[in-house]
Order: structure tokens, then C-alpha cells, then sequence
């Protein structure tokens, strides 16, 4: 028997069927609509990091690091970074398995990958899709925030006289003297942060239930178990950090601008 | 019976989700030259080339509304007809590959009017030359001077079939060339500049 007729028998006579387009066109299709799941997911990245480095508290580097290279190595978002790398690998993987991902060189696909991850990502930060990450994961989950976003551990450091936290009380002492109640959850306990008249404040004041930056020196007292901070300069969490015209100008820091509200 | 000369085998391709004739037509068309592929990457006997071939038909047909007509159809069923043929031999740790006496002279004398090899020298030593220091090539560039050389496969077809970029086609068959230019000049057969 020649084999075209054994193919056609073996066909006939086990009832052998095309297997259905639709599993063809969902396999198709499904490769890539996963691509352009990672694609976002990589570029969800993109724009954290984008984000992260644009609020990365320029305006008192040198009071976090060394130099301006050891406070970038020292708050890169390397969970994000890692995402990034984690999604575009995926992708330059899965555009390889679909159809006609085979024609492209490795270079060629990879670069394309870098490219349209990295451009999304700028268009993600661009309409604040990075800050609304950075604002969800800082909400639900205070405690493990810093591991996307280093900065928050640099800013946690009261024995080096940087603090950060959210305002959760003010009292008046006196006239000159101000504590505010700081929460902050890397740290322990909740910290008092003294403001005195020569401290300098944001220009918009402090409310209640802001996060704020305080630059200064831990007030080390054995008599009480308090966590007392004695702020020289507090400054808003949320800034694109320039740096104030006093440090600029290479002056002293002014008198107490606005009274807290 | 229906007389499909004048259709393309795109076409056929199309009507053999429904039509068993126009698939017998396929196979009819493609069952010598698969068949020769298949012996020419592997040392299987005609039996075994025969079981192989039965697979790579009922797989084509299983999946011929796979078949993406971007490409031609040639080139899709070369290249189930490469990885059946792999996978058939896969469970063996290699796949032998041998070039067949048959295959010799015209491989042989598609490469060397491709490498401006003298023609005035003993060609029958000079092919056992060739032939031995071909056989010693690793399977990937021994894939595509097949393809390039036996089957006759423009690069593009080379790439859909085994499912490389083009310019990687390119890159194998000049380090093939290269490794054979190479051999033969240290071995002292002459080659034209």
C-alpha cells in the first residue's frame, strides 16, 4: 500500500480531525495578550523607578550620603528594578514564542522590549500612575513600603538626625515650643519631634496627618522613654526636592516662618 | 476523482479541513521530497523514514489550521517535518547525520560552485574531502547547508523552517563555509581566490 493511501485510511479510520482554530487562535492571541500584560507590569516598574528617583530627597542628599553617587546606589529601588528586569525578560521570552517571534534577533527583540517598556513607563509616570503605586503600597502595607521604596529607611535614620512620618498629633507647650507626634512604621514607638522657633517649616504649614521630613538631632533623655526628635529644618514628604534658596545662597537657616496651624 | 494540478499548495492547504482528496493531493506532492529530507537528516532505515513521514502527515493535517499563510506552505511543512523528525530521534541522546552517498556529488558540487572550489583538481578526492570535514560540523550548521544546499532553500525559507532570524541563517552558513574554506586550505586542496 503507498503511504498517501495509508495517511488517508489512518485518518479515516481513526476518525483523526483537525484540531479546532479556535485553540490555534487562543494560543495565538492569548502569547500576546501576555506580552502586553508584561509589558505593563515591566513598565508599571519603569514608572515606580521613574517616580522613586524624581522624589529621591535631591534637596538634602548630602545630609542622607556621601555623594550624590552613594545616595543613588543607596536608594535604588532594587525590588523594582528586579520587577522591571523579571517582566522584560518574560516578554522578550514570550514575543520569541509567538508566531513569527522567531524572525527577530535577539538584539533587535530586546531592545524593542527595553524600548516600549521604557516608553510606556515615562507615559505611566507622566499621568501619575507611579506616585498612585507608590501611595497604594505606602497604605496597605506601611511595614514592607521601604522595600519599594528605599527612601523611606533613609529617612528613618533619627541617630543620624533624619526622620520621617506621618503628623499624628500637635501640642503647643509654650510659645516657643511645638511637639509634634510622628508615627513612623520602620521605627519604634511613636517619636515627639520638638519645633522651636528658630525651626524651619514648609511654607504651606503643618496639618494633621501629613507626612513630613524632619532634619535635626535625637534628643537622647534617660529620664522619660519617649522617642524625642529636635527638628532644625522639617520639609514636606511629597516634594520634587529642589533645594531651598537659604542652602543655595549658602545661608543660615531662617527664623520660624509660619506658625504651625 | 478531482484534479487539483492548478491549485496552489496554499490552497490545498485550505481546502483539506474539509476535503480528504485535496489532503491526498498535499501528500501526493510532498511525500519525495519529505522523504528524502528525512533520510537526509538521519541515518534511518526506509521503514523507520516511512513511520516518520506517516507522523509528519497526520500532524500537518492535525494542524493545518495552524498553518499561518504569511508563510509558505513548503517552508511549514519542512518545519514539521524537521521537528518531527528531531523529536522521533530524541530518544535516542543523538541524532546521527550522516551526508548519504546518493546525497554526495550534488551537495558537494552546490557548495563548491558556491565557494569557487578549482574544478581542475581530482574532484573525487577532493568531494571525499569535503565529505569528511562536512561530517565533522556541528548538527545547526549542518541543518542549514543542507537546507541551503540539498534542498535548495533561500534563506528566508531556512529561517521559517527552522525557525531563526534570517541573518542567523546568514551567520551560519558563512562560519560553515568558513570552517570548510579553512579544513580544505590546511588539508592543501586549492580554492580560487
Amino acid at each position: 500500500m503507498d503511504i498517501k493511501q495509508k495517511i488517508l485510511d489512518t485518518i479515516k479510520n481513526e476518525h483523526i480531525t483537525p484540531i479546532p482554530a479556535w485553540k490555534f487562535f487562543m494560543g495565538t492571541y492569548g502569547l500576546w495578550m501576555l506580552s502586553g500584560v508584561l509589558l505593563i507590569l515591566g513598565s508599571f516598574g519603569v514608572a515606580s523607578i521613574v517616580f522613586l528617583f524624581t522624589k529621591n530627597d535631591w534637596d538634602i542628599y548630602t545630609e542622607l550620603s556621601e555623594s550624590k553617587f552613594t545616595h543613588i546606589v543607596s536608594t535604588l529601588p532594587y525590588l523594582w528594578l528586579a520587577i522591571f528586569v523579571i517582566m522584560l525578560i518574560l516578554l522578550y521570552v514570550d514575543i520569541r514564542h509567538t508566531k513569527r517571534g522567531y524572525s527577530y534577533t535577539s538584539l533587535h527583540l530586546f531592545f524593542a522590549a527595553l524600548g516600549a517598556s521604557i516608553l510606556l513607563g515615562f507615559g505611566l509616570h507622566v499621568i501619575g500612575v507611579g506616585q498612585k503605586i507608590d501611595t497604594i503600597i505606602t497604605k496597605t502595607d506601611p511595614h514592607y513600603a521601604h522595600m519599594f521604596n528605599p527612601r523611606l529607611r533613609a529617612l528613618s535614620q533619627p541617630e543620624k538626625g533624619i526622620l520621617m512620618g506621618k503628623v499624628t498629633n500637635i501640642e503647643t507647650i509654650s510659645s516657643t515650643t511645638t511637639r509634634m507626634y510622628v508615627e513612623n512604621p520602620l521605627l519604634e514607638g511613636t517619636w515627639v519631634v520638638i519645633v522651636q522657633p528658630t525651626t524651619i517649616l514648609p511654607p504651606s504649614g503643618i496639618q494633621i496627618q501629613d507626612r513630613i521630613r524632619v532634619l535635626g538631632e535625637e534628643i537622647k533623655d534617660v529620664d522619660t522613654a519617649e522617642h524625642q526628635f529636635f527638628a532644625h529644618i522639617i520639609l514636606p514628604f511629597d516634594t520634587l526636592g529642589i533645594e531651598p534658596g537659604w542652602k543655595r545662597r549658602n545661608m543660615q537657616p531662617p527664623p520660624l516662618q509660619r506658625p504651625i496651624r | 476523482m478531482t484534479d487539483y494540478s492548478a491549485d496552489t499548495d496554499e490552497s490545498l492547504a485550505l481546502r483539506s479541513t474539509t476535503d480528504h482528496d485535496a489532503f491526498g493531493a498535499l501528500v501526493g506532492r510532498y511525500e519525495q521530497k519529505l522523504y528524502r529530507y528525512v533520510r537526509r537528516i538521519t541515518d534511518a532505515s526506509h521503514e523507520e523514514c516511512e513511520d516518520i513521514l506517516q507522523e509528519i502527515f497526520l500532524k500537518t493535517y492535525r494542524y493545518l489550521h495552524n498553518f499561518d499563510d504569511s508563510l509558505s506552505f513548503s517552508s511549514w511543512i519542512y518545519r514539521i517535518a524537521h521537528n518531527e523528525t528531531i523529536s522521533h530521534f530524541r530518544k535516542r541522546s543523538v541524532r546521527p547525520q550522516t551526508i548519504r552517498e546518493e546525497d554526495g556529488t550534488l551537495y558537494l558540487q552546490n557548495i563548491e560552485a558556491d565557494m569557487d572550489i578549482a574544478a581542475e583538481i581530482d574532484t573525487k578526492a577532493l568531494q571525499q574531502q569535503i565529505q569528511k570535514i562536512l561530517d565533522t560540523l556541528g548538527p545547526k550548521y549542518k541543518d542549514v547547508l543542507l537546507l541551503r544546499y540539498l534542498e535548495e532553500k533561500n534563506y528566508q525559507e531556512i529561517s521559517d523552517i527552522l525557525k531563526i532570524p534570517v541573518k542567523t541563517v546568514g551567520t551560519r552558513i558563512n562560519r560553515a563555509k568558513k570552517q570548510l574554506h579553512q579544513s580544505i586550505t590546511e588539508q592543501g586542496l586549492f580554492i580560487t581566490p
